[in-house]
């Protein structure tokens, strides 16, 4: 009897009620899906490309390159043009003055690449990465079923 | 409109050949598991004692927890039954981060009022009756009976002796039987179908949601 009572009531629990918004239920599940895939497939992209970028970096040497910046590529032009008439010379000018943005730019990126080849860098961009993957171990453990 | 082939195969497809599919990556063959036991499923939850909403996303993060770690899945039992046991640890987990009064000792807090149930309860509505039981005694008769777990695994997913559980089920199980109009007979209610979908004149929840 009691058996039978038992079993009652566990075909019970196995009746499950219809859900109007069933469907929008499994939308919202597959559209998490996709999105979680997206996300973790751009993050291993971002950090594909940052890695790349930092490995190239390490490898880059600029000849004569200083971090104070100076006159190795500017005012060849004005040099060149000084003695030309106005018109020229104002063309040169302006081209002169495009080159020194160049290569104050370049200067620039020069002054990153060095700073990156520097042991400073190296053991804060480590202990970055090391933070990351222990935070990433850590949320794996969590969500561990 | 005719449906697609891609469409149709998936759902005339067993669990074992959907879940083959969704782990090589397959979101349609997900989408039609999704489909097939997200009712039972939240509705698990619910028995558990989950609100709507708090049952809604623990359904939501399970699906999508389930898909990452469906290599793992052993076909040892039940698809929904693999589901059922991995929403039921991170609902626990939730009630004991949030510290909830679940496990406490403290029996006055789950005092039931006294007026007997309107008599439309005394038919066969397990949801109705379930509320009548203690928060724990919940737990442990929905991890018991729809979960299927053991006394022992339930023991050991709550963290509560074995003793107590074993009380806590016999107590709440007393309680749905008083409850619920059950019949002598073996005339059983007719369980859902394992796609989940269940007739008509099953009870929805959406009135609570309301």
């Amino acid at each position: 009897m009691t058996d039978d009572k038992d079993h009652y009531i566990r075909a019970l629990f196995d009746i499950s009620p219809a859900y109007d918004d069933a469907p929008v239920f499994q939308q919202k599940v597959m559209m998490g899906l996709t999105l979680k895939s997206w996300l973790r497939q751009g993050l291993v992209v971002i950090s594909g490309l940052i890695g790349g970028l930092y490995a190239l970096t390490q490898f880059v040497r600029m000849p004569e390159w200083s971090l104070k910046g100076g006159g190795l590529y500017t005012g060849s032009l004005q040099m060149a043009t000084r003695r030309t008439d106005a018109t020229v010379e104002a063309g040169v000018e302006f081209i002169d003055i495009m080159a020194r943005g160049l290569a104050d730019s370049l200067f620039a990126v020069g002054g990153y690449v060095q700073w990156m080849q520097t042991p400073q860098f190296f053991w804060v961009s480590f202990a970055l990465c090391s933070c990351i993957l222990v935070l990433y171990l850590l949320n794996d453990a969590q969500e561990r079923i | 409109m005719p449906q697609s082939p891609g469409h149709n195969s998936a759902q005339d497809q067993s669990d074992i050949d959907l879940i083959g599919r969704a782990v090589t990556g397959s979101h349609t063959a997900f989408g039609e598991l999704v489909r097939r036991h997200s009712g039972a499923l939240r509705t698990h939850l619910r028995r558990m004692g989950a609100q709507s909403s708090d049952a809604d996303d623990i359904a939501q993060e399970t699906f999508m927890a389930a898909f990452e770690r469906l290599s793992e899945f052993r076909f040892e039992g039940p698809f929904i039954a693999w589901l059922k046991m991995i929403a039921s640890r991170r609902y626990l987990k939730k009630l004991k981060a949030a510290q909830k009064y679940l496990f406490t000792d403290d029996a006055t807090l789950f005092e039931t009022p006294d007026e007997a149930p309107p008599p439309d309860m005394r038919l066969h509505d397990l949801d109705s009756a379930l509320l009548q039981l203690k928060p724990i005694e919940r737990v442990c008769v929905t991890l018991n009976f729809s979960a299927g777990l053991s006394h022992v695994d339930v023991a050991a997913e709550t963290g509560l002796p074995l003793g107590t559980v074993k009380s806590h089920i016999k107590r709440g199980l007393d309680q749905l039987k008083s409850a619920l109009t059950v019949p002598n007979s073996s005339s059983h209610p007719i369980a859902s179908s394992q796609n989940g979908a269940a007739g008509s004149a099953t009870p929805t929840f959406m009135d609570e949601r309301r």
